[in-house]
């Protein structure tokens, strides 16, 4: 791990539950394999939240694909490590993989309807994790799911065990993939969009209730989400992605009020707000670059407002520019970027 | 918006009702009320938010209108038709005019074609174009979702889930239809990728009069694009009105804990705020409480709302409401909630006359 990594008082330093280093991963595409992660590094401890979030299509899901060693087969890792509680990831064995998946790390996918068995009840779904990973008897394992289903917030739980996921709601759903990634008390949790379906005041019982995990289970949490207000919320440290790159990395209140990488200073602008009914939404003009048309330089260049001719020359390296606060922009010292006011 | 009493709205949905059969104790099957007697209209250029606790019948409500469900009870006219009447073969010449963005674009995309070929059959409904005006069509729509014509050749399984949520976008919107139930339409969008397709929804909505029916559970979004808003609870709607009004001065006790729920993307001021937590379990759609539904979590429950329904009724700022604290009493008739002190259950004299009387005022 490099010097220059954010890090989190409280979270254990000497043993971190997730740790990545250099990792690319490269898919093939019509025209040979394209880069779709680039140099990503980062740790999760025990207790620790961390949040990803960017650009659609940056590469957040495909990180979290990684880990799980998950990827499509056309996939492809040409350098880089992942390593679950000290156990390398990369190039495991399969039946590794399967023994971690679940018990140790789980992942909420971001379309749940993708991941549910339509032919299964979501009460076999909950405890089939539970009598694979832990040897659990049928009873046992139905009893977990029940409890399972009443911890995440679905009425009258044990009725519902016997439903299929086509009479869930989007939210339901979202919450039964929620169910069967804790059954197991993972030590790492990856949550990719895990409450886009989800009004506010179950979202929030939702968020207390990681975070009461977090404390009973010493739980490590990978967060992925475009909801600001949730990064705010749960949080501890954040990452930003764009391009395939982490660009800015802090905690979340320094990122929030401190950004040093003009595209998170564009994210924040663009946050609708619901105090106010604001004329114009912002957007950040033009689109990310086509992976086999990367400009030179900074990926973000073509967009940012603030580029100059040195912008296009070298692509940044990911740089401290305080102590826990990394970023890839190279006139990061020179521009006062604005963050969320008050 | 426009006054609904005018002429015959563009969509006018009344008392639409859907109940599903599902698994209840002893593997008995029992009704489940998704959708009670819900009613609105939409004018041409005119957008209806539909916000709503998760499960309370929003997506179903949505498919409804288009017979995508099949609703139970009720009646759905698009300039004037009477849609749950009409034979499917009617029906599927009206589809067009009528596009749903799903929740879940995973399932609503065909895996086995290209997002050229799933785009071009779109287009084909709609425009008589040869082969390669079909193709740049459908570069034109990936571009203005936010897509390269890089794109084009790739299959659905190729994208990110907020990239196959434009493309389910892209595709609704090249058979250029006048409405689309939009479900969770840019939920999986980064802000400014959502901005984006916002302003490219509302262009269209300038432009050509496209009506959208709204569901999203991201308030601030919601606030943004909607001309009027409706509230959901267990399968009713229990507050619909004006925009500004819903936000400003809900009247409604459950509208009220959605608001002050949102959370604040600002770490400091969020995780020093004082946390709004319904009392209370979520109550069972199959067996919803006697009365209000909402009577089980309301911090204002005093006694007809165990026994009685509330109606839904109209208050003298545009809104409607379904809640006892504006119909009996009268006690608050018609100001918002929010004169209420956070906790006052059975204590319904908590708002003094004088209080509804300058709120209205305003
Ligand atoms: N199976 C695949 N084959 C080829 N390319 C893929 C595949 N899956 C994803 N990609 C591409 O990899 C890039 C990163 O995708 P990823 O799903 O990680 O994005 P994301 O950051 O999760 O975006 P979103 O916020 O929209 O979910 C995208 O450009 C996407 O098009
Ligand atoms: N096909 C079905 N069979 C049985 N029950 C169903 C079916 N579809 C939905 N339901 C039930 O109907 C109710 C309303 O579901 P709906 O999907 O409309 O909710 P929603 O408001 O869209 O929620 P969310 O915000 O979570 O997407 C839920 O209780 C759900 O379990
Ligand atoms: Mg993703
Ligand atoms: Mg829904």
């Amino acid at each position: 791990m490099t010097a220059s990594e954010p890090t989190l008082a409280g979270a254990d330093r000497r043993s971190p539950v997730l740790s990545i280093e250099n990792l690319t991963v490269e898919l093939a595409g019509e025209h040979g394999h394209v880069r779709v992660l680039d140099d990503v590094n980062f740790e999760i401890g025990a207790r620790e939240t961390l949040g990803l979030v960017g650009e659609s299509g940056s590469g957040k899901t495909i990180t979290a694909l990684s880990v799980m060693g998950l990827l499509p087969k056309s996939a492809r890792i040409p350098s880089g490590s992942i390593e679950m509680e000290g156990e390398q990831i990369v190039g495991c064995p399969l039946s590794d993989l399967q023994r971690l998946r679940g018990s140790r790390m789980a992942m909420v996918f971001q379309e749940p309807m993708t991941s549910l068995n339509p032919a299964f009840t979501v009460g076999d779904q909950i405890g089939e994790t539970v009598r694979r990973h832990r040897g659990a008897s049928r009873r046992a394992a139905r009893a977990r799911a029940v409890e399972m289903l009443d911890l995440v917030g679905i009425p009258n739980a044990a009725r519902r065990v016997r439903s299929y996921p086509h009479e869930f709601s989007g939210g339901m759903r979202q919450r039964v993939m929620m169910a069967i990634a804790l059954a197991c008390e993972p030590a790492l949790l990856i949550a990719d969009e895990p409450t886009t379906a989800l009004d506010v005041t179950i979202q929030a019982q939702l968020l207390d209730l990681l975070r009461d995990l977090q404390d009973q289970l010493d739980l490590a949490l990978l967060f992925i989400t475009h909801d600001l207000g949730v990064v705010a919320d749960i949080c501890d440290r954040v990452m930003v992605m764009y391009a395939g790159q982490v660009i800015e990395g802090a905690d979340a209140e320094t990122l929030f009020e401190h950004p040093e990488h003009p595209y998170t200073e564009g994210l924040l602008r663009a946050m609708p707000h619901i105090e106010t009914r604001s004329g114009e939404l912002f957007s950040i003009p033009g689109s990310p670059p086509a992976p086999l048309d990367r400009p030179p330089g900074c990926a973000f260049n073509p967009r940012c407002g603030y580029a100059e001719p040195t912008c296009t020359a070298d692509a940044p390296p990911l740089r401290s520019i305080e102590p826990n606060h990394t970023t890839r922009c190279l006139l990061a010292e020179k521009l006062r970027l604005q963050g969320v006011q008050e | 918006m426009t006054n609904p009493r005018e002429s015959e709205p563009f969509l006018q949905v009344s008392d639409l009702s859907v109940t599903f059969r599902v698994t209840g104790s002893g593997f008995r099957r029992v009704p489940l009320h998704a959708v009670s007697d819900v009613s609105f209209t939409l004018q041409p250029g005119e957008t209806l938010g539909l916000v709503g606790e998760s499960g309370s019948g929003k997506s179903t409500t949505g498919r409804a209108v288009l017979r995508l469900i099949e609703p139970t009870h009720g009646s759905v006219r698009l300039r004037g038709e009477e849609l749950t009447e009409m034979s499917r073969k009617e029906l599927r010449r009206k589809r067009q005019a009528m596009q749903m963005v799903f929740q879940d674009p995973y399932s609503s995309l065909d895996p086995s074609m290209t997002i050229a070929d799933s785009l071009a059959e779109a287009i084909k409904q709609h425009e008589d174009l040869g082969r390669t005006d079909v193709r740049e069509r459908a570069s034109e729509l990936l571009d203005e979702v936010g897509l390269g014509r890089h794109h084009l050749d790739r299959y659905p399984y190729e994208f990110s889930g907020g990239q196959r949520q434009r493309i389910a976008i892209a595709r609704a919107l090249a058979v250029r239809p006048e409405l689309i139930v939009c479900d969770e339409a840019v939920s999986a969008l980064d802000v400014s990728t959502q901005n984006q397709i916002i302003k490219l929804l509302e262009r269209l909505q300038d432009q050509e009069g496209v009506g959208y029916l709204f569901i999203a559970h991201d308030l601030a979004v919601v606030r943004h694009i909607s001309d009027r808003v409706a509230v959901m609870y267990l399968g009713r709607v229990v507050e619909q009105g004006p925009v500004e009004q819903i936000f400003e001065r809900p009247m409604h006790p459950y509208t009220n804990v959605l608001l002050s729920a949102h959370p604040i993307a600002n770490p400091a001021r969020q995780r020093g705020r004082e946390r709004t937590v319904l009392r209370g379990e979520l109550p069972d759609p199959t067996a919803p409480p006697s009365g209000c539904a909402f009577r089980t979590r309301c911090p204002h429950e005093f006694e007809p709302c165990a026994t009685e329904l509330p109606d839904l009724v109209e208050m003298p700022n545009g809104s409607f409401v379904r809640c006892h604290l504006h119909d009996q009493g009268p006690v608050l008739g018609g100001s918002t909630v929010r004169v209420l002190p956070p906790e006052s259950r059975g204590d319904r004299r908590a708002a003094t006359s004088d209080e509804t009387v300058s709120t209205d005022a305003e």
